[in-house]
C-alpha cells in the first residue's frame, strides 16, 4: 500500500519519491506519530499530513495513512505539488 | 470536571493545585515530572531529543534534554517550588520501532533518557522514580494535590509511590 501511495506521489510531482525501510508498531497513536515525527524536530515545528481516502470495490477501509517526507524535502514537494509555502517561520 | 493541563511535544507546563497535568502519548519522548509537595506545585517537560547541538537554530528549551531541566526548575520555582524540596520522576523514553538492524539513531529514547539523568546528576537532584525504556507509549498524570504519578500503557495503568 505504501508503494501503490508512494507512486502516486512520484506521478504527481515528476519527484522520485523513495520509501524508508518498513516497520510495523502498535501501540498509542502519540507515541508512534511523534516518535516518526522526530527527524522534523531537528529543523522545524511543522510536518505535512496528507489526507488520503482508500477504496477497494467492495470493502471500506477506515484509518489514517501518515505520509511523513524526510526534513528538507517538505518544500520541495509542496512547490512540486502546486502549494504555495507561506506558512514558514 | 477538574482540568487536566496537556503538556505536548517540546512544550513545558507549571502549574499549582488543583488540579492536574498529563503529557500524553510519550514514545521515545521523556517526560521529567517534578513535584514540590509543600507547596503543592509541579511541572512537566515534554522532552523530544537529546541534545539541543543537534538542532538547527531553535532555541525552544523544552525540547531538548540538555535544556528542559533547568528551564523546567526555573519555571517550578517561579511559582514557589523550593528546588531542595523537588522531586523527579522520569518517563518515557522507549523504543517504539524495533529494528532487527541495530540503529543508533533510532535509540532516541534511550539517548533522551541519558541526557536527562546527566542533567540531574548534575544539579544534584534526585529521582525518586522512573517508568522508563520498553518498546510501549505511555502517559503520565500529575495530580498536583497528592503528588501521586500515575503512568497508563495500552493495557495497564500504574501508579508510581506517591512523592
Amino acid at each position: 500500500m505504501t508503494g501503490a501511495y508512494l507512486y502516486a506521489l512520484t506521478k504527481l510531482t515528476g519527484y522520485n519519491v523513495l520509501s524508508s525501510v518498513p516497520i510495523l508498531a502498535n501501540d498509542m497513536v502519540g507515541a508512534i506519530l511523534s516518535t516518526a515525527l522526530l527527524d522534523f524536530g531537528l529543523v522545524g515545528d511543522y510536518a505535512l499530513f496528507i489526507q488520503t481516502q482508500f477504496s477497494l470495490t467492495q470493502r471500506k477501509i477506515n484509518g489514517h495513512f501518515f505520509f511523513v517526507p524526510d526534513p528538507g524535502a517538505l518544500d520541495s514537494l509542496l512547490n512540486a505539488l502546486g502549494v504555495e509555502v507561506e506558512w514558514k517561520k | 470536571m477538574e482540568e487536566i493541563i496537556k503538556v505536548g511535544m517540546a512544550e513545558l507546563k507549571v502549574a499549582k493545585a488543583p488540579g492536574k497535568i498529563a503529557a500524553l502519548g510519550l514514545g521515545s519522548c521523556v517526560a521529567i515530572c517534578a513535584y514540590d509537595s509543600v507547596v503543592k506545585v509541579g511541572g512537566i517537560v515534554h522532552v523530544m531529543l537529546p541534545s539541543s547541538s543537534m538542532a538547527v537554530g531553535d532555541n525552544n528549551r523544552a525540547k531538548f534534554g540538555d535544556t528542559a531541566l533547568p528551564f523546567l526548575l526555573e519555571e517550578i520555582e517561579k511559582i514557589g517550588a523550593k528546588l531542595h524540596r523537588v522531586d523527579i520522576k522520569l518517563v518515557g523514553g522507549a523504543e517504539m520501532f524495533v529494528h532487527e538492524v541495530k540503529n543508533e539513531r533510532l535509540k532516541i529514547g534511550e539517548r533522551n533518557l541519558r541526557v536527562i539523568e546527566e542533567a540531574c546528576q548534575k544539579s544534584g537532584l534526585n529521582i525518586s522514580g522512573r517508568c522508563v525504556g520498553g518498546h510501549t507509549g505511555k502517559s503520565v498524570t500529575i495530580d498536583l494535590e497528592n503528588g501521586e504519578v500515575q503512568v497508563r500503557t495500552i493495557d495497564q495503568t500504574v501508579t508510581m509511590s506517591k512523592i
